[in-house]
């Protein structure tokens, strides 16, 4: 159910009053004591499986803070016990194997770790659910009103549908991960080391890919529908002020069917996240994730130990219909004739291109770096192999 | 005193001026406004500007010091004013040379000529000296004589018994009663005031007695009371051209703020300068500036009455119960103004014909319709416009008044650029109509019918619509001048319907609906002077279709959801009696015995003993058929109430009070939305019950004009309603899986002080309160915040606000108001952390902080069209702005993940002055009403 847009209705209300907003601060003063994190999601699929230790930081800015040397154990139902371990390189981080016996549809699993002061922590046993396949994924193009009138936002927004029966659970959860392709403005053909290199165009710095998770949390739940199923599951919105659409994107869909109480601890952390404060907001939920102190019950435990089974589907996009790429910004060549003899080796390399003007013409230049290493906008020149 | 001449105008007015002799009658007219002036003085400045001459020894007025407002009138009736008003005795034979005489303690009853074969021996024993004075000077001025108003006959008299008489008080130009009208008897040393109909009731000793009847913007009336047997009077009251022209009463008993703890009376005049939002004048908006009345935030549905949840006041107008007061999510009120003739709020002492809501009674009257002539007044504002029409259908018996008010403020939602804004829509509108049929002295009938509407689209996504409407008919019928009995028969409809398309596959239609049908019998009794005895029954048939949420448009693959549907019967006698012990102390003891029923047909689920009510912990469903009771509950609700007049000036009253409500609203979020369901208590929710001990300090300063008042209260309410985390009433059909029952506390004292006579007048309050909720179970299940107190959402100690008025002369006015707040609770984030990389928050206890303070100041100009005596219509203008700081006050403060982490936000409505103009017009002069 979607909590009712009021927070929309009122700013409509008062637009005309010159309502506004600026920004607020939380009072250092009541940043809390330290609590435990766990974040932990053992799904089939995993080789490695992953448990996430770390202490909660302030809510303006989010840090990772480790909670390290732990003993850290799945356990199951049986009580067959599996051991994780902290990563060398990732604090915070602990990783193990569970043989694929363990987490098949039915199999119950708890979490058990004690921390270096010797508090003890457990979760409630969590079952694997059987899991449909990925249905469709499938975008259309659409275009979004702006506060100017006479522009929208164009881009892609995505969907999924999924077919589902009663033999699976109602409750799921999807992670999305993007990957796409990206180029430079132009291929290296001239630059200043120190040494002014103007030899023969080079194209290793020209085309890049980039995978980043959506952080966004897709969940649903079927219980109110006729069937165990859905028609258009929205996803993210691509806009069209990006290279992502303009090459080649992939989309890989994460499914998983999650337990109940899962469902509803991430639809609760949904809604405080992205929900709160406003006048017909509910007050924020106290989460209830489903791990203890053993000794301390009333100690709060953040985040939640989670089982789940999962189907990944991934799909490729090229050549989209319907968009205009116009509106990517352009890397303009910067006419500077003197610049060079003031550059440090900080600066290095320089690189030179032509830009286009708007009369047609071209001029030449010194480029910004990221407009010719396409590797400092956060991609790789590795192409993946799905590609 | 050295300071108290405001200012004189003498008004030699040319017409008829004479520049003559000096025996010449003086026809000039005069204007004066003082304050506290020594007669002495006043004599000086009369004997200055006129040709008049003043006998009198210093020692007989020399302590003599009196208010005098006047605009424009004859020497002579000036003359009258400041004399036979003050009880001033004076002679004159050629209106020229006055010889005034010692100063008495009464005002003596003066013979009227043409009954004075009838003059009982009575009045005998009192000072002949005077009578024989007052006689000599009156005989050839026979207009100035007191009128005597005979009541009864003497055959009829039961000997040793006192008579009650009962008088209907009403504007001589409409013919509509008058409300709050106060006689007091000088004689007895006390008086009485009129109900809702313009009925004042006395229980006294056949006799005479000098009466002083007044009412606010009416003038005065002083007559003599001639009681000889039980009987009826009525007495026309002319409206007091410029209320200005009233020489204050100093000892005046009517100025005490009101007569019961907790009380507040509003006359719509007394709202009709200040400044509101976008001119729409709301009496809602208006109350919030009364002490102990505040609201979550600016805009908001619904008020808090002394630490109470919205839900818990009840709204009336003429009997009709409202179920949703907004209009445009809160931000003004569905009542137009404009045919609201009086306001009454309950928020200590209820009396004992009121229940079902712990809080508060607001109980609107509205005008009933010019019994004597035409007359329509309407208004235009940015946003709306409202007309009202009154005509008699029969002359001095039937009267029909009809309204409406519609908005139009589309145009501007248009205009903005934010698309989800540019795509939306809002109307609404109000209609009322009433018809009231004077029968006789002894009948009278009332119908009245009322519809509000509204409806809003967001961004073509999110459709609300939701109205009310009802008609109530009342029958009143006296059987004797001391014993009046009224019926009641009411029906009142609130429904709204929601359509959410916001993801088209779980799009879904709901509709909801209420329908209330009350009777109510009630009887009140003027056993005598000392005894006035209440008591009546009342039922109310509430029928409930909490709805069925439907999949809407071809694409959504909801389930159908039926809600269900709830009866059932609120049942209530009561008895109460007022007595008078003597003229200091006045005591009011009532009970209402309250009681609900429950009935079929419905589905109960009964839940396994100590385990969470929730789906997995049901041991069985028991079907209840049509009609039959499911659950009973029935209680006392006592009312007690003490008033003591410590003297003239001062007074102290106490109040307990027990409410029992029997239906709540399903309402999760902070503020009140327009989709909120009202629910029937049933086997699982038990009734809210709550105490409340209240005590009032009154004090007038009659030098100033001031009354003031400080009350002090503490409430305790059981079993409230609160919801668990994630409660949603749209899926569930089984609401007491989502509801936990808790307790509040709530406490505060109250300051006011008012003015409301004079050129300045206004209020200015302070309020000091708590309000908190504690939801601790016995299982951990059954508590919210673990168990712990919190403050509710519209806690918030410190409120002052101040009113001020200021005449500058009939034509223009100016207001000024000033409204301070602590800002609401909220809760805060205090940690976040990552699950899947995906920030989360979290939270603190509930409700630990608060918003920054709301502090708003308005300001408003009011210009009334030309003071000529015959025109057909009357306008004014008033220009003005609302927060004329333009300072942001916080709305709400949320919170949106952004890159580094959560982005917090103050968000204000209004950030800026918001200036309008709005136009009013009456058919008549500035007068007419």
């Amino acid at each position: 159910m979607r909590v009712i847009r009021f927070r929309y209705f009122l700013i409509l209300l008062v637009v005309f009053f010159n309502s506004c907003v600026e920004k607020y601060f939380l009072d250092e003063s009541f940043i809390n004591e330290s609590r435990v994190v766990v974040d932990a999601l053992i799904t089939n699929q995993a080789d490695t499986q992953l448990i996430k230790l770390s202490i909660a930081s302030s809510p303006e800015k989010h840090l990772f803070i480790p909670l390290s040397n732990c003993l850290v154990k799945v356990i199951n139902y049986d009580g067959v016990e599996f051991i994780f371990n902290e990563s060398d390189d990732k604090p915070g981080y602990y990783e193990g194997i569970i043989d694929p016996q363990f987490l098949n549809v039915g199999s119950k699993l708890k979490l058990y770790f004690i921390t270096p002061e010797e508090k003890e922590y457990e979760s409630d046993y969590e079952e694997f659910k059987e899991c449909p396949p990925v249905d469709s994924i499938y975008y259309s193009i659409e275009h979004k009103l702006t506060n100017d009138p006479n522009n929208t936002l164009d881009g892609a927004q995505f969907y999924l549908n999924l077919v589902s029966s009663a033999q699976y659970s109602r409750y799921y959860y999807w992670q999305v991960i993007e990957t796409w392709e990206y180029h430079s403005v132009a291929p290296i053909k001239m630059y200043y080391d120190g040494v002014l290199h103007n030899g023969a165009i080079d194209y290793s710095l020209y085309y890049c890919y980039r995978t980043k998770p959506i952080n966004e949390i897709f969940i649903l739940n079927t219980e109110n529908l006729e069937q165990n199923g859905f028609e258009k599951f929205p996803l993210h919105f691509v806009d069209n002020l990006t290279q992502r659409l303009l090459y080649k994107y992939s989309l890989l869909v994460k499914q998983y069917t999650i337990s109940e109480s899962t469902y509803y601890f991430w639809k609760n952390m949904k809604k405080n996240s992205f929900e709160s404060g406003g006048m017909f907001d509910s007050q924020p939920v106290i989460i209830q994730g489903n791990i203890y102190n053993i000794v301390d019950k009333d100690e709060v435990v953040l985040g939640n130990f989670s089982v789940a089974t999962m189907n990944e589907k991934r799909i490729i996009i090229e050549d989209v219909q319907g968009l205009s790429f116009d509106k990517i910004p352009s890397c303009d060549a910067i006419p500077l004739e003197e610049r060079l003899s003031w550059t440090t080796p900080l600066d290095w390399p320089i690189y030179f291109a032509h830009s286009p003007n708007p009369d047609g013409t071209l001029s030449f230049g010194v480029m910004k770096s990221d407009c010719i290493d396409c590797t400092l906008r956060g991609g790789t020149t590795k192409k993946p192999n799905y590609w | 005193m050295n300071k108290a001449i405001v200012y004189i105008i003498l008004l030699l007015s040319v017409i008829n001026s004479y520049n003559g002799f000096a025996q010449e009658i003086d026809t000039n007219s005069y204007s004066f406004n003082y304050k506290h002036i020594s007669l002495i003085k006043l004599i000086d400045e009369i004997e200055k500007y006129s040709k008049t001459k003043f006998y009198y020894q210093n020692e007989w007025i020399d302590t003599i010091n009196i208010s005098l407002v006047a605009d424009s009138i004859g020497f002579d009736d000036l003359i009258n004013k400041i004399f036979t008003e003050n009880k001033i005795a004076y002679f004159t034979d050629n209106h020229i040379v006055y010889y005034l005489f010692p100063v008495t303690n009464k005002i003596f009853p003066l013979p009227n000529y043409s009954n004075i074969s009838n003059e009982e021996e009575e009045i005998d024993n009192r000072d002949n000296k005077a009578i024989n004075i007052q006689e000599r000077y009156l005989k050839g001025r026979e207009p100035d004589m007191l009128e005597t108003i005979i009541i009864g006959n003497s055959n009829k008299l039961k000997p040793g018994k006192n008579t009650k008489i009962n008088g209907k008080l009403f504007d001589k130009e409409t013919g509509e009663p008058l409300i709050g009208a106060t006689v007091y008897l000088n004689e007895l040393n006390r008086g009485s005031a009129s109900d809702v109909n313009g009925f004042i009731s006395l229980a006294l000793p056949p006799g005479k007695y000098s009466a002083d009847f007044q009412c606010l913007g009416m003038e005065g009336i002083k007559c003599i009371l001639d009681v000889r047997s039980d009987g009826y009077f009525s007495l026309p009251m002319k409206k007091g051209l410029i209320s200005l022209s009233e020489v204050v009463i100093k000892a005046s008993k009517n100025t005490k703020r009101s007569s019961k703890v907790g009380l507040e009376k509003l006359s719509i005049s007394e709202i009709k300068e200040i400044p509101v939002l976008l001119g729409e004048k709301d009496i809602i908006k208006v109350s919030q500036m009364l002490p102990g009345v505040t609201s979550v935030s600016e805009g908001a549905q619904g008020v808090n009455v002394r630490g109470g949840n919205v839900d818990q006041n009840l709204f009336y107008i003429n009997n009709i119960p409202i179920y949703n007061s907004s209009h445009l999510f809160g931000f003004f009120s569905a009542f137009n103004s404009n045919i609201i003739k009086d306001f009454t709020l309950y928020k200590a002492h209820v009396p004992v014909e009121y229940g079902g809501r712990l809080s508060s009674v607001f109980n609107i009257e509205t005008r009933k319709g010019n019994k004597k002539k035409f007359y329509t007044r309407g208004g235009v504002s940015p946003i709306s416009a409202d007309i009202e029409v009154e005509t008699p259908l029969k002359k001095d018996k039937i009267s029909l008044m009809v309204s409406a008010r519609s908005t139009y403020s589309d145009w501007i939602l248009k205009k903005i650029n934010e698309p989800d804004i540019r795509n939306s829509s809002a109307k609404f509108y109000d209609l009322a109509g009433a018809i009231d049929y004077d029968i006789n002295t002894k009948n009278r009938i009332t119908l009245f019918s009322y519809g509000s509407s509204d409806y809003f689209s967001l961004n073509k996504l999110t459709n609300f619509s939701y109205s009310n409407f009802g008609t109530s008919l009342k029958f009143e019928h006296r059987f004797t001048p001391g014993i009046k009995s009224y019926f009641l028969f009411v029906v009142a409809k609130y429904d709204f319907t929601t359509i959410d398309k916001n993801s088209p596959p779980e799009a879904f239609k709901h509709s909801y609906s209420l329908l209330h049908r009350e009777s109510k019998l009630g009887f009140d009794w003027l056993i005598n002077e000392k005894h006035t005895l209440s008591a009546g029954i009342n039922f109310i048939l509430y029928n409930l279709d909490r709805g069925d949420v439907l999949p809407y448009g071809i694409e959504s693959q909801r389930t159908i959801n039926r809600l269900g549907t709830e009866q059932g019967v609120e049942s209530a006698v009561f008895i109460s009696d007022n007595y008078k012990i003597n003229s200091k102390l006045n005591i009011y003891a009532g009970l209402r015995y309250s009681g609900f029923t429950e009935l079929g047909p419905k589905k109960v689920l009964i839940y396994k003993e100590n385990l969470p009510r929730e789906e997995t912990n049901i041991e069985e469903a028991v079907n209840y058929p049509q009609g039959s009771k499911i659950v009973n509950y029935f209680g006392p609700e006592l009312r007690l109430a003490a008033d003591y007049s410590i003297n003239m000036y001062n007074s102290v009253k106490l109040s307990f009070t027990q409410m029992r409500q029997y239906l709540f609203m399903l309402s999760k979020t902070i503020s009140v939305a327009p989709n909120d369901q009202w629910k029937l208590v049933d086997s699982h929710i038990k009734p809210p019950k709550s105490n409340q001990v209240s005590a009032g300090y009154y004090k007038t300063i009659p030098g100033l004009g001031l009354t003031t008042s400080s009350e002090i209260y503490y409430k305790y309410a059981k079993q409230i309603v609160e919801y668990k985390d994630g409660a949603d009433f749209l899926t569930n059909s089984n609401i007491e899986t989502d509801i936990l029952q808790g307790n509040q506390e709530a406490y505060g004292i109250e300051f006011m002080i008012a003015k409301k006579e004079g050129k300045l007048n206004g209020w200015i309050t302070y309020t000091y309160s708590k309000s908190f909720i504690t939801v601790n179970g016995n299982n951990f299940w059954e508590k919210i915040n673990k168990g712990k107190t919190y403050p509710s959402n519209f806690d918030k100690p410190h409120v002052c606000n101040i009113i001020w008025n200021y005449k500058f002369n009939r034509r223009v006015s100016a207001s000024l108001n000033m409204v301070y707040s602590t800002g609401r609770p909220i809760t805060f984030p205090q940690s976040a952390y990552f699950i899947q990389l995906n920030p989360v928050v979290y939270y603190s206890d509930r409700n630990e902080f608060r918003i920054p303070d709301y502090f708003r100041i308005d300001f408003s100009i009011s210009l009334e069209g030309n003071l000529k005596k015959k025109k057909l219509l009357h306008g004014y203008w008033n220009f003005s702005i609302y927060n004329l700081t333009g300072r942001n006050n916080v709305y709400s403060i949320y919170f949106r993940n952004e890159d580094r982490g959560l982005q917090g936000y103050k968000y204000s409505i209004i950030g800026n002055p918001i200036f309008t103009v709005s136009w009013n017009f009456k058919l008549g002069n500035y007068a007419s009403n």
